[in-house]
C-alpha cells in the first residue's frame, strides 16, 4: 500500500502533468471569476477535454480546476462585493467592509492563505482517512452498494432546496434516463423508440452540458449578468497582503477549528458548501473574544469561512471516492467523469487505483498552493475579470457547449441532445428541482441496475436483509422520516 | 395551470411512456426500470396534486371513483381530503362514517340501487 501511495504522489512531478495542473488552475481561477458562471460550469466545460486524455493526466487537469474554482470567488467577494459562488457569500460579511476601510490587501492575504492551508488540511484528512476506510469499504457487496447508491440520491434529494418530493422526482428521472440504451442483463436496446442514436444511451457529456451549462447561459442572456453592486475597491499593496498572511498564523486555533468544521461538513453527503462556511463563521463569532466586531470588517470573519470552504473539498471526496456517493453537484460531476475514464469510484476503486487516489490528493494540495500564490500576487487585476458583461459570455458558453458535446463522438445528435436536455435543465432551475440529484441518478443508474441484478440473483428479495444493507436501508428511511418527525415534535412542543 | 405544473405533467408523461414501453420487455430488462419509474411517477402525481390543488383533487376523485367504486371511493376521498387539510382525526373519521352510513343506508339498503363497484372489483 505504501509504495502505491508514494508512486501516486510522485506521478504529479512529471513535467506534462505539472503543466496540466498549472493549466487547470488557471482555467479554474479565470472561469470561476467570470460573473454568473460558477464552479459547476467550469468542470462541465472541462469534461469534453478529459476524454482525449489518459486517466492520470485527465485527473490531474480536472482536480486542479476543481480545487480552485471557489478560490477566485473570494477576491471578487472582498474587492467588489460580488460573491462569485454561493460558498463565498460568508466572506463578503467581513471581507467587503475591510476593503471599504482600505484593508482590502490584508483581507485578500487572509482569505488566500486560509484557503490554501484549509485546502491542504482537507487533503491531509482525506489522505489519512482512505487507508482507515478501506477495510470497511471492502466489506461492501452488491446489495450494500445498491443501498449506497439509493442513499446518495436520497441524501441529495432530501436536503435539496425545492423540497424532498421534487428531489426524489429528479433522482428517479435521472435513473430512468440512464436506462435508455442497451440493457446489460438481456442485451436488448431499451427506450430507443426506433432511434439508432439512442441505442448507445444518452451521452453523459450531453447531459452534463445540457443540465449545468445551458441554463447558466440562458440566465446570462436574461439578466445580462452585469452584477456590480458596490463601487469596488481595487488596490492591494504588498505590505498589507503580507500582514494578512501573518494574521492567519496569529489565529492558528481558529484556522484549525474552521478547517475541521469544513472537512466534517464536507464528508456528510448532500450538505452544500454554503452550509460549511456559515457554520464556520458562526463558530468563529461564538468563540471570538470580540464577537461584536463581526460584520464590521474583522479579520477572523474572513479567515473562518475561507478556511472551511477549501477544507470541505477534501472532506467531500471521502464519500465520493470510497463509497461512490458524491455529496454535491460538483463531486457528482467529478464522479461522472471518473466513470467515463473507466474508473468506478467505490470499493474497487480504492483497491485497484490507490495510486490515482493519492495523485488526486497531491494535485489538490499543489493546486491550492499555486492558486493562492497567483491570487496573492494578482488579486487586483483578477478582480476586473468579474466585470466582463454577461452578454459577451453567453454566446461563448453556448459555443463551448456545442463544440464540447460534438467533440466526444463527432455526432450532431449529441449536440441536439445537449440542447434538448438544456431545456430540461432550465426548467429544473426555474422550478427548483435539484439538477444534481438527476445527474447523480443518471451517473449511478447503470451501476445501480447491475448491483440490483447481481444481488437479486444472489439473494432474491432478501437482499435487503443483508446486515449492512439493512442498516443503510434504515438510515435511508430515517433520512426521510427526520423532517416529518421533527415537525411533529415541534407541533407537540407548541401545543 | 402553472408552468411549473406543466413541467411535472411532462415528466409524468415521460415516465408513463417508459413504464408502458417496459411492459413488453423481458423480466430482467424491465424489473429495475419499473422499480424506479413507478415510484417516481407516483411522486410526480403527488407533486401535481400539491401544485394544482383544486383541479387535482377533482381528477383524483374521478380516479378513485373509477378504480374502487362509489361506496368505498367517496368516503375515502372525503377522509383524505379532510385529513390532508389539517382537520382533526376525530372530525375526519366522524364525517367519513356519516357519509358511509348515508350512502350505504340510503342508496344500497334504502333505494336498493346497485352502486358502481369500480374497475378493481369488477
Amino acid at each position: 500500500m505504501f509504495s502505491e501511495i508514494v508512486s501516486g504522489l510522485l506521478s504529479i512531478f512529471d513535467p506534462i502533468i505539472l503543466l496540466l495542473v498549472f493549466g487547470g488552475v488557471i482555467f479554474g481561477l479565470v472561469l470561476g471569476l467570470l460573473p454568473g458562471l460558477g464552479g459547476l460550469t467550469v468542470i462541465v466545460l472541462l469534461m469534453p477535454l478529459c476524454f482525449g486524455l489518459e486517466p492520470l493526466p485527465a485527473i490531474a487537469l480536472l482536480m486542479a480546476a476543481y480545487s480552485v474554482i471557489y478560490q477566485g470567488g473570494s477576491i471578487t467577494a472582498i474587492l467588489l462585493n460580488i460573491p462569485g459562488t454561493d460558498p463565498n457569500a460568508a466572506t463578503i460579511l467581513d471581507g467587503y467592509p475591510m476593503a471599504e476601510q482600505g484593508k482590502g490587501g490584508r483581507a485578500i492575504g487572509i482569505a488566500e492563505t486560509a484557503s490554501a492551508l484549509g485546502g491542504i488540511f482537507g487533503a491531509i484528512v482525506l489522505a489519512l482517512m482512505i487507508p482507515a476506510i478501506r477495510p470497511v469499504v471492502m466489506a461492501f457487496g452488491s446489495a450494500e452498494s445498491l443501498m449506497l447508491v439509493f442513499m446518495g440520491i436520497c441524501f441529495i434529494a432530501v436536503l435539496a432546496q425545492g423540497g424532498m418530493i421534487k428531489g426524489l422526482i429528479a433522482g428517479g428521472l435521472g435513473l430512468t434516463l440512464s436506462f435508455v440504451g442497451y440493457d446489460i442483463a438481456t442485451g436488448i436496446p431499451r427506450y430507443a423508440f426506433g432511434s439508432l442514436y439512442l441505442w448507445d444511451g444518452i451521452r453523459l457529456v450531453s447531459l452534463a452540458l445540457g443540465l449545468f451549462a445551458i441554463p447558466q447561459a440562458v440566465d446570462l442572456m436574461v439578466t445580462g449578468g452585469t452584477i456590480v453592486k458596490g463601487k469596488g475597491v481595487v488596490s492591494t499593496p504588498a505590505s498589507d497582503v503580507m500582514e494578512g498572511i501573518k494574521d492567519v498564523f496569529r489565529h492558528w486555533g481558529l484556522f484549525l477549528r474552521s478547517s475541521a468544521i469544513g472537512t466534517l461538513v464536507g464528508i456528510v453527503p448532500g450538505v452544500g458548501g454554503a452550509v460549511a462556511v456559515f457554520v464556520a463563521y458562526a463558530q468563529a463569532k461564538q468563540t471570538s473574544k470580540h464577537p461584536e466586531k463581526f460584520g464590521t470588517g474583522f479579520e477572523e470573519g474572513v479567515l473562518a469561512p475561507e478556511a472551511a470552504n477549501n477544507a470541505k473539498e477534501g472532506g467531500s471526496l471521502v464519500p465520493t471516492l470510497a463509497f461512490g456517493i458524491p455529496g454535491s453537484a460538483g463531486t457528482a460531476l467529478l464522479l461522472g467523469i471518473l466513470m467515463i475514464l473507466g474508473l468506478v469510484p467505490g470499493p474497487l476503486f480504492l483497491k485497484e487505483h490507490l495510486d490515482l487516489t493519492f495523485t488526486m490528493v497531491g494535485t489538490m494540495v499543489l493546486s491550492c498552493i499555486i492558486a493562492s500564490t497567483i491570487c496573492l500576487l494578482l488579486a487586483s487585476r483578477m478582480a476586473k475579470i468579474a466585470l466582463v458583461p454577461g452578454h459577451i459570455l453567453a454566446p461563448l458558453i453556448l459555443a463551448l457547449v456545442a463544440l464540447g458535446s460534438y467533440a466526444v463522438a463527432q455526432n450532431m445528435w449529441d449536440v441536439l441532445c445537449a440542447f434538448i436536455l438544456g431545456a430540461l435543465g432550465y426548467a429544473m432551475l426555474r422550478f427548483d428541482y435539484p439538477r444534481a440529484a438527476l445527474f447523480l441518478g443518471y451517473v449511478l443508474g447503470a451501476l445501480a441496475e447491475r448491483y440490483f441484478y447481481i444481488s437479486r440473483l444472489a439473494f432474491g428479495w432478501k437482499m435487503i436483509l443483508q446486515p449492512i444493507a439493512l442498516v443503510l436501508f434504515i438510515i435511508i428511511i430515517l433520512t426521510f422520516a427526520s423532517r416529518p418527525i421533527g415537525k411533529l415534535f415541534r407541533r407537540r412542543r407548541k401545543a | 395551470m402553472k408552468t411549473s405544473s406543466i413541467f411535472v405533467v411532462i415528466v409524468l408523461a415521460i415516465l408513463g411512456i417508459v413504464i408502458i414501453t417496459s411492459l413488453a420487455y423481458p423480466y430482467d430488462a424491465k424489473l429495475f426500470p419499473l422499480f424506479i419509474a413507478i415510484p417516481t411517477a407516483v411522486l410526480a402525481v403527488v407533486q401535481i396534486f400539491r401544485e394544482t390543488m383544486g383541479a387535482a383533487w377533482i381528477a383524483g376523485l374521478a380516479l378513485i371513483m373509477c378504480s374502487i367504486g362509489l361506496l368505498a371511493g367517496l368516503p375515502l376521498f372525503t377522509f383524505l381530503y379532510l385529513k390532508l387539510h389539517r382537520q382533526s382525526w376525530l372530525l375526519s373519521i366522524v364525517i367519513t362514517l356519516i357519509m358511509l352510513a348515508v350512502i350505504w343506508g340510503g342508496f344500497v339498503v334504502g333505494f336498493k340501487m346497485p352502486l358502481y363497484k369500480g374497475l378493481l372489483f369488477t
